[in-house]
């Protein structure tokens, strides 16, 4: 078994995807961590703007020569998001009946901030998706898997180490997108942005998320031994992309909130665990069932068939 | 007799078809097996029972007179179907995953096997831009990783110029005679096969036909004689006392074989008419190699 791993591991870290995926998780971070600097940047450049407008009494001017001539894409973005704000913030202010005025807003601390970019959104899942699923069939497709299930590594064996080879793929490629996200963070961000409690918390918070990330792992690998060609990058994409979807549409069936079992809401709510425990430890608990009952089903599968 | 591989009533179906039907293989220790059958026959699948890839519907295999398959398939290297490489990683690379794999610590065990199959100096060239006799050694070059005591090789010479045939053979001959490597070598060709097998398997839609050495073979591919005659212990004696030879057997029905005089078939039928033998017929027999096997294995596809 240790054998097998080590074999796995020498082939992951030489396979091209691994570089490519790796490369590709650290631009998303940078502009990941860009991203939550300007939008928090936005808002509250749109509440000083507004906080103007409730003062003087009026809707400010807008100058549209000026407008015109702020077509710059970050600018173009700035007013896209500004009225994608606008709609939101509206529907807050319905239902809290707070003002937009009063409410706060600040940058996220430095380890905070890595949060949404890692756990709020699919785009990393997907990248191990799609490494999980080119590493796995493509011992398939290249008949490699042959190799060594003739040489009396059992069906079992096979299995859990590529999973846990998977598993280490996607922990390394979390490690460096934090190191990255860091990075970006403490330099673009306004000097002093770390609160020592917050930090410590963001950290748990992002060891708490793995649970959900490795559940989603587990799925993708199992996954791809049952599909065992090329169709299961495809397969995997669509189930991350679709699964959180279909899970909402069949819960509110159930009129059940049974989203914290969705391993891509879990991973938000497990790493924000101090704002609802009990949802975060529900989503822990749902990770752990996945990540056995996904084996499971994967490794019988596998042993059952020919290859 | 030690056997390495032996198979009862082994069978395979394939969605109700039966592609293997209770076949017994024995393959002793020390043989180069030949296995030999047209495409379609089922020699791949017999080797994917034997190597645990697929699972058979029927019948039992030992190896090295154990079934507990998985730790004996620890001593068997396999070709299967085709070379299977990483196609990103370098023969070197490629042989370092099973390297790990087999837990060899001799790292020299990689260099030393890329040179015995002649990919010595492909340096750092990713498999894939391999020619196919490339990959075909490459193949040859990780199932010799570990040192086996048996080789299972579905069609290992596929794909090679005629130049790499002789040296793929000339090294499994030496693997066999040095290292008392046990092998099973597939083959739809009889030609590669039969200069360097010890014994025969022959395979027929999913049957195996008859097993028989290398000198079972020859003795009965010799060119001989068949006399059928009325009086079988006579003709013997004729042959021993008149014509001075014991190179002869006889058969059942009458039929006297006889592996002398072969241009000189004339003198015989005198000499036997002379001491009163009735000869029904003489005709001379003995299907070479090629013609034995093709009928085995079915005869020509009308
Ligand atoms: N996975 C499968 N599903 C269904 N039928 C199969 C499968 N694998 C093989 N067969 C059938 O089994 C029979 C034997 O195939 P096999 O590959 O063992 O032949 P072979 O003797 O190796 O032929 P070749 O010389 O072409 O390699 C063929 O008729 C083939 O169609
Ligand atoms: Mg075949």
């Amino acid at each position: 078994m240790i054998n097998m791993l080590r074999s796995d591991m020498y082939k992951m870290f030489r396979a091209v995807s691994f570089r490519v995926l790796l490369i590709t998780a650290a631009v998303i971070c940078v502009f990941s961590a860009f991203f939550v600097n300007f939008s928090v940047k936005t808002t509250l450049e749109y509440q000083e703007q507004k906080r103007i407008e409730a003062e003087s009494g009026e809707t400010a001017p807008k100058d549209p020569i000026a407008a015109a001539a702020q077509d710059s894409f970050m600018e173009g973005m700035r007013l896209g998001f500004q009225s994608g704000m606008e709609a939101s913030i509206n529907a807050s202010e319905q239902q809290t009946g707070q003002d937009f005025l009063d409410m706060e807003f600040t940058y996220p601390t430095v380890f905070e901030g890595m949060l949404d970019p890692l756990y709020g959104n699919s785009l990393i899942t997907m990248l191990t998706a799609i490494f999980t699923s080119i590493f796995i069939s493509g011992e398939f497709i290249h008949g490699t898997i042959k190799n060594s299930a003739a040489r009396g590594v059992s069906r079992t064996q096979l299995y859990i180490s590529k999973l846990l080879t998977c598993m280490a793929f996607s922990v390394i490629i979390l490690a460096a997108e934090m190191l990255v996200l860091l990075l970006t963070e403490l330099i673009i961000w306004e000097p002093g942005v770390f609160d020592a409690d917050k930090a410590v918390k963001s950290i748990i918070g992002l060891l708490l998320g793995m649970f959900p990330y490795l559940a989603f792992i587990s799925i993708f690998t199992a996954i791809a031994f049952c599909v065992r060609s090329g169709g299961a990058t495809a397969v995997n994409i669509i189930f991350v992309m679709f699964g959180g979807l279909l899970f909402q549409m069949a819960s509110s069936a159930a009129s059940l909130d049974m989203t914290f079992a969705w391993p891509g809401t879990a991973m938000n709510l497990t790493a924000k665990y101090y704002e609802n425990t009990w949802l975060a430890a529900a989503g822990v608990i749902a990770s752990i069932v996945y990540i056995v009952l996904s084996s499971l089903i994967g490794i019988t599968v596998f042993s059952r068939k020919d290859i | 007799m030690d056997y390495v591989l032996r198979t009862f009533g082994l069978s395979k179906a394939y969605k109700k078809k039966n592609v293997l039907e209770n076949v017994n293989i024995n393959v002793r220790k020390g043989d180069i097996y030949g296995f030999i059958g047209r495409n379609g026959a089922g020699k791949t699948t017999l080797i994917k029972l034997v190597s645990g890839i697929a699972a058979p519907t029927g019948g039992s295999i030992e190896l090295f007179g154990s079934n507990d398959l998985n730790m004996q398939r620890k001593r068997i290297g396999t070709i299967i179907e085709y070379p299977s490489v990483y196609p990103n990683l370098s023969a070197r690379q490629n042989l370092e995953v099973y390297r790990r794999l087999y837990g060899i610590p001799d790292t020299n065990a990689i260099d030393n096997i890329l040179d015995a199959v002649g990919l010595g100096d492909v340096g750092k060239k990713p498999a894939k831009a391999f020619s196919l006799g490339m990959k075909q050694r490459l193949g040859i070059a990780a199932a010799l990783l570990g040192n086996p005591d048996f080789l299972l090789l579905d069609e290992p010479t596929n794909g090679l110029d005629p130049e790499g045939i002789t040296e793929i053979r000339d090294l499994l001959i030496r693997l066999n005679t040095e290292n008392n490597i046990t092998m099973l070598i597939s083959s739809h060709i009889l030609g590669e096969l039969s200069k360097i097998a010890t014994c025969y398997g022959i395979i027929k839609d999913g049957q195996l036909m008859e097993e028989i050495t290398a000198e079972e073979l020859s003795v009965r591919c010799k060119r001989c004689l068949k006399i059928t005659v009325d009086d079988t212990a006579k003709t013997a004696s004729i042959l021993e006392n008149q014509l001075h030879t014991q190179n002869y057997d006889i058969l059942p029905e009458n039929v006297v074989r006889i592996f002398d005089f072969l241009d000189d078939a004339g003198r015989i039928n005198s000499e036997l008419v002379k001491n009163g033998v009735n000869v029904k017929s003489l005709t001379s027999a003995g299907a070479d190699l090629e013609e034995y096997f093709i009928e085995k294995m079915g005869g020509f596809k009308k």
